[in-house]
């Protein structure tokens, strides 16, 4: 029999909204306020709330002792197994979450519906997790405008929902 | 009353005609009218009827104080009941009619209830219409005291909600409004001015309104060439939250034609300001006087507001009765317009002599030291009869009775003090103004112009005209919406419902949809000349959101229909469909129930599945199980903290069945622990459940156990889990590729394999829900929907049959295997369901242990989870109660049954139960009782299927 | 809808956040009374004034921080780490 074949989601739900496919690693520190840094490139200067791109990796610290990493399967893959397990719980977690790349036209308005946030703290170089309708998002803005949202896989189907009902004229 | 348009003046556009009916009658108006202005251009002069009473009324007001004209707008799905005539904007083709009115307002049947009016005084409902129920009467006393009508089908329009975060956000476009915009805008502020009306400008009336009007619009134009300021008209703040957050309504398409409305209908703003300016005006008192709800009855401001905006005369011959100097300049430029203006009768003795000689060339004759004591007429004001004030303000002498067909009148002013009230903001009492104003003010917000009591009134205070010694009048109204009078008042005192938060519920003075806003300070401060207190010593009642009422749909927003609780699907929802399941909602998952063939019912579909599993092989998708990941060299001692059990112990490749329980003791939840190594577990929680259980988990580690090096990741929408259940599941799954090994030697019950599958990393786990031998196989999310379909494949020789939720309660109710919040609840401790043991002998403290010791939770009475075998062949009903046999209802409950199915494969029902010292009762029979019908039960063992396990464990 | 300054995030509306009651609470050991269990369960302080209480920010950062707040103004005079000291209050 052939190896299992997946089902990928649809990579353009709307129009504006693309859904990207990529790895996930998920780093946390085994304790919360210790001082090891994971082996990732600019780990050690990244500030809780920011965001940085460095050897074709998106690198994120979204909350003390935590730190995402965006990047091709394989990429990512081959990065778990190299932070020490001594000091970290490094999962590939790309299949739990969905990422999403906002058009610079429909960021701004689908920040303004759903998040309370104040946009003014959402500038490039900040990676933010909050609350965008009734699901938790993880906010990355990009230099040209437009925003990246990671979510829970189980919530893309919601948020693609969320998106139509804001640019759907009734 | 009979108003008429004047030929000149106004902000309508004459150029242009709109259409629209009225109680089904044709009329026509201009843009720029509202309701209430095009119908008062058309002389019609009673709109509508009061709330209990039915007494004939017309506009007291011009803006969203008005109180009486109450209509039913439009029809059908977007009809909207009890809508203030002076809120709404004409438009083509509008429809509206009276509420509380049959068949008319002008012809109301509903009038004998004013006949009656002396035994149905406030609050006659908690003396009278008692006996023998006063559910006798309710229906019909309701019915008779409606309002307007809800519509019946779902509301069509859509609703938008934003969020905006503001530098300055002012509250009101008046002038005062306008005028602190555009200081901080020049100073360098970004500012968000929003103001409820369709136009700038605020109450503008009185014999300046041509300069007022031009210094609005010069303002306006000053403020809307700044980039750093944005107006929004049709915005009304409705609220003041905490840490200066307001929310607004924005109405976007209620003033246009129907077939003109595109997009959302309204938007709710929910704005964070740095710093907040109210600028929100001052509303208008009456004065209290007999038959001052009379249709022709008006407040001088509105009739100002009447003349400057819509270049209409509230009547023909006009008499002005007032406090202060404000009201004088409605009365003036109503003269100047070339309305006949009768009379000013004017409470105090003395008054300016500019507008004494304003009066006297406009050829008014004006009374000092004179009030009305009571308007005549019985569908309208046909005249005053006046009277002289005394010193002490009580009516006195004779007076004389004066012919009029529109009676202005000014108690004087109320500064709009609501939303500073909502943000915190106390109220001081001004006594020059004779009116609440902002006092102290927690909040980054201040107010400006009337709003803050910047008013010039020189008033007199007259709170209730009456002759010395004489109750409050019950023929004078205070409360014109839900129709109480002063004399209301003083029933309330006189029955010592005499506090201002007594006095409103009693009276339900302000408590109509207009909140007392031209009632409330009239009615305590009646209340205060009862009491011997000036009215800042009775105090105001709480000051709520929304300020004027709101539609709920702008609150709704977008969570409606499949926005509002959205169910994620499973990894493998297509092949569910395909396969025609039937799918319900469990948690936020939607699940396939169950999957019937052709002709199936629930029933027989469920009944084929549990049988087939057991018969040969099912398949489950168990994708929703929570699984957490728990790492760390303090992983096995933070999760032997946790659960009931030991984990500890566990050997690296095995899974042990844990309980979690709350510091309560309660059972929280239950899974599979299965140790990946030495310092890495992988933690299953109950369907759903895994995010508040990696919440307590993180809970305990940042808040008490913090010197734990433990890290944990709910990692459960990273898999896809199908079960394999049967006899036949290992055979099944050996057909398949992989680097496993699945005999029965290599992997025994509750172990732990990982490696590849089909070419895809696996996770499979031998743990049991039904009974059956059984694997959980997780692959990556994205490969769900294959591997069921291979499974479906390689089990099709078997006669694999897929199963849902219902046959799989079925399977696990045959076994006796609980199901935690079916057969638990917020009362059930561990020793319960027979894992006391931990509780007393574990080494180590756990999460609740120190509840399950309590003297409560030693009783040999509690009740304990059993069996139940149903003695006469029927199905036993959950929630029924246990009591001794032969014991009738109502009885003592002893317990009650949790779950109860027909089970296929025992070939007659079987339930669960909590009964008091269950486990001492097996065998015992007993009585389950159920809204009527008694049962024959008796107790056994949970388990009534292969009670040693002998299939799991294969 | 409280402004909540998160010591991780910076400030949020308050419906990222979920409020865990009162702060400060020590665990008493197995062998404490019944009479010590029931407090540390369910008695509370309820103070009119300046309430020290845990928040976690759910759809945040997902740290638990503490905060004094007025119970009468809903002022929050300070927030700070769930392990680090106390800072000077107001009454």
């Amino acid at each position: 029999m052939a190896e299992l074949v997946p089902s990928l989601p649809d990579p353009q739900p709307l129009p504006g909204v693309a859904r990207l496919d990529l790895g996930v690693l998920s780093v946390r520190r085994l304790r919360r306020f210790g001082p090891a840094l994971p082996e990732l490139p600019m780990s050690a200067d990244l500030a809780v709330g920011t965001a940085a791109r460095a050897d074709g990796l998106l690198l994120a610290a979204p909350a003390p002792g935590e730190w995402l990493v965006l990047g091709s399967h394989s990429t990512i893959a081959d990065l778990a197994p190299t932070q020490d397990p001594t000091a970290f719980l490094a999962l590939a977690v790309g299949e739990a979450h969905a990422i999403f790349r906002l058009a610079p036209a429909l960021a701004a308005e689908a920040l303004a519906a759903y998040a309370p946030i104040d946009p003014a703290s959402l500038t490039p170089g900040t990676a933010t997790r909050a609350r965008f309708a009734e699901i938790t998002a993880l906010i990355i803005p990009e230099p040209d405008g437009s925003l990246l949202m990671l979510v829970d896989a189980a919530d893309a189907d919601h948020l693609v929902a969320l998106l139509a009902f804001m640019t759907t004229d009734p | 009353m009979s108003g008429y348009r004047l030929a000149e003046g106004g902000r309508i556009d004459r150029s242009r005609t709109v259409r629209f009916r009225w109680g089904g009658q044709p009329y026509e108006g201009h843009p720029g009218d509202t309701l209430a202005s095009a119908l008062l251009a058309n002389g019609v002069s009673i709109v509508g009827r009061s709330f209990k009473y039915h007494r004939p009324r017309g506009l007291l007001g011009a803006g969203l104080e008005e109180p009486n004209a109450l209509l039913q707008l439009g029809d059908g799905a977007t009809t909207v009941p009890n809508r203030k005539a002076t809120e709404v904007e004409l438009f083509d083709g509008l429809s509206a009619s009276a509420v509380n009115a049959w068949p008319s307002p002008e012809l109301d049947l509903m009038a004998v209830n004013g006949l009656v009016k002396r035994f149905i005084p406030a609050a006659f409902y908690y003396k009278t219409f008692t006996w023998p129920h006063w559910r006798w009467f309710e229906p019909a006393i309701r019915k008779a005291a409606g309002l307007g009508r809800a519509p019946e089908a779902a509301d069509p329009d859509r609703y938008d909600q934003r969020h905006a975060h503001e530098d300055l956000l002012v509250v009101g476009g008046g002038l005062a409004g306008l005028a602190a915009a555009l200081e901080a805008a020049r100073a360098g502020r970004q500012v968000l001015l929003v103001e409820g009306d369709a136009l700038l400008g605020g109450a503008i009336f009185g014999r300046q309104s041509a300069d007022d009007r031009a210094e609005a619009e010069r303002l306006a134009a000053a403020l809307s060439a700044l980039p750093n300021v944005t107006l929004k008209t049709r915005t009304l703040a409705v609220g003041y939250h905490d840490h200066n957050l307001l929310s607004l309504v924005e109405r976007l398409t209620d003033h246009l034609p129907e077939d003109r409305r595109r997009g959302p209908r309204q938007r709710l703003w929910k704005v964070r300001a740095g710093e907040v300016v109210l600028a929100t005006g001052a509303i208008e008192r009456p004065l209290v006087f007999d038959g001052n709800d009379l249709p022709g009855v008006m407040l001088a401001s509105a009739a100002g507001l009447y003349l400057e905006r819509h270049a209409v005369a509230p009547g023909r011959r006009v008499v002005l009765a007032c406090n202060n100097d404000r009201a004088w300049g409605a009365a003036l430029a109503l003269a100047e317009a070339g309305v006949r203006v009768e009379a000013i009768l004017e409470a105090r003795a003395e008054v300016e002599p500019a507008l004494l000689a304003a009066a006297r060339g406009a050829g008014i004759v004006v009374e000092t030291g004179t009030t009305v004591l009571q308007a005549l007429g019985r569908r309208g004001v046909t005249g005053v009869r006046t009277t002289r004030l005394d010193a002490q303000g009580h009516a006195t002498g004779e007076g004389r009775r004066l012919p009029c067909d529109c009676l202005l009148m000014s108690g004087g002013f109320s500064p709009v003090v609501h939303l500073h009230s909502q943000a915190g903001g106390s109220l001081g009492w001004d006594e020059g103004l004779q009116a609440f104003v902002p006092g102290a003010q927690p909040q980054a917000c201040r107010s400006v112009g009337a709003a803050a009591g910047d008013l010039d009134l020189s008033i007199r205070p007259l709170w209730h005209v009456a002759r010395a010694g004489a109750d409050p009048s019950p023929s004078a109204w205070v409360d014109f919406q839900n129709d109480v009078t002063a004399g209301d008042v003083a029933l309330a005192h006189r029955e010592a419902f005499r506090s201002v938060e007594h006095l409103k519920r009693y009276t339900t003075l302000g408590m109509a949809s207009d909140q007392g806003k031209t009632s409330n300070v009239n009615g305590l401060a009646i209340m205060g000349t009862l009491l011997g207190k000036a009215p800042a010593d009775v105090g105001t009642t709480r000051f709520r959101p929304p300020y004027d009422p709101s539609t709920m749909g702008a609150y709704a927003g977008l969570r409606r229909g499949d926005l509002l609780r959205p169910a994620a699907g499973l990894p493998a929802h297509a092949a569910h469909e395909a396969l025609g399941a039937v799918f319900e909602e469990y948690g936020h998952w939607l699940r396939p129930a169950f999957y019937p063939r052709a002709g199936e019912g629930e029933a027989r579909a469920v009944a084929r599945e549990a049988a087939a599993v057991r018969a040969s092989a099912g398949l489950f998708d168990a994708s929703p199980l929570g699984k957490i990941a728990v790492k760390g060299p303090d992983a096995a001692t933070f999760l032997d903290r946790i659960y009931v059990g030991t984990i500890s112990t566990l050997k690296p490749g095995r899974c042990r069945y844990g309980l979690m329980l709350n510091e309560h003791g309660i059972l929280f939840d239950d899974g599979v622990v299965a140790r990946i190594a030495e310092d890495h577990f992988l933690v299953g929680t109950t369907s759903g459940h895994a995010a508040a259980v990696q919440a307590a988990f993180q809970e305990w580690l940042q808040c008490e156990w913090t010197g734990l090096a433990v890290a944990s990741e709910n990692v459960t929408q990273g898999w896809a889990v199908m079960n394999v259940a049967g006899p036949h599941a290992r055979t099944i799954l050996q057909s398949l590729e992989t680097d496993i090994d699945l005999s029965a030697d290599a992997f025994p019950h509750l172990a732990h394999r990982e490696g590849t599958l089909e070419g895809v990393h696996c996770r499979i786990q031998r743990v049991s829900f039904t009974g059956e031998l059984s694997f959980e196989v997780a692959v990556p999310t994205r490969y769900g929907l294959a591997l069921h379909a291979r499974l479906m494949e390689a089990g099709a020789p078997f006669g694999i049959t897929p199963f849902g939720v219902e046959a799989l309660m079925i399977l696990r109710t045959e076994k006796g295997f609980l199901h935690l919040g079916s057969d638990t609840d917020g009362m059930t401790l561990p020793q319960d369901i027979g894992f006391g043991g931990p509780v007393t002998t574990k080494k180590v403290d756990f999460v609740g242990r120190r509840s399950c010791l309590r003297p409560d939770g030693q009783r040999a009475d509690r009740r304990q989870f059993v069996g139940l075998e149903s003695l006469d062949g029927r199905l036993l009903p959950v929630g029924a109660h246990v009591l001794r046999p032969g014991e009738a209802a109502p009885g003592r409950s002893q317990g009650w049954v949790t779950s109860s199915v027909n089970s296929p494969n025992l070939g007659r029902p079987h339930a669960l139960a909590m009964i008091e010292a269950g486990q001492s009762r097996l065998g015992e029979e007993i009585c389950v009782w159920d809204l009527g019908t008694s049962h024959r039960a008796r107790i056994v063992d949970p388990c009534a299927f292969d009670p040693e396990g002998v299939r799991m464990h294969g | 809808m409280l402004n909540i300054d998160c010591p991780y995030c910076g400030p949020r509306a308050e419906s990222e956040y979920r409020c865990g009651g009162e702060s400060l609470i020590q665990r008493p050991a197995l062998d404490c009374s019944d009479a010590e269990w029931a407090d540390y369960l369910y008695t509370r302080n309820n103070p009119k004034g300046v309430h020290i209480e845990r928040w976690h920010h759910v759809h945040g950062c997902g740290m638990w921080f503490n905060a004094a707040r007025s119970t009468v103004t809903h002022q929050i005079f300070a927030t700070w780490g769930m392990t680090d000291p106390v800072p000077e209050l107001p009454e």
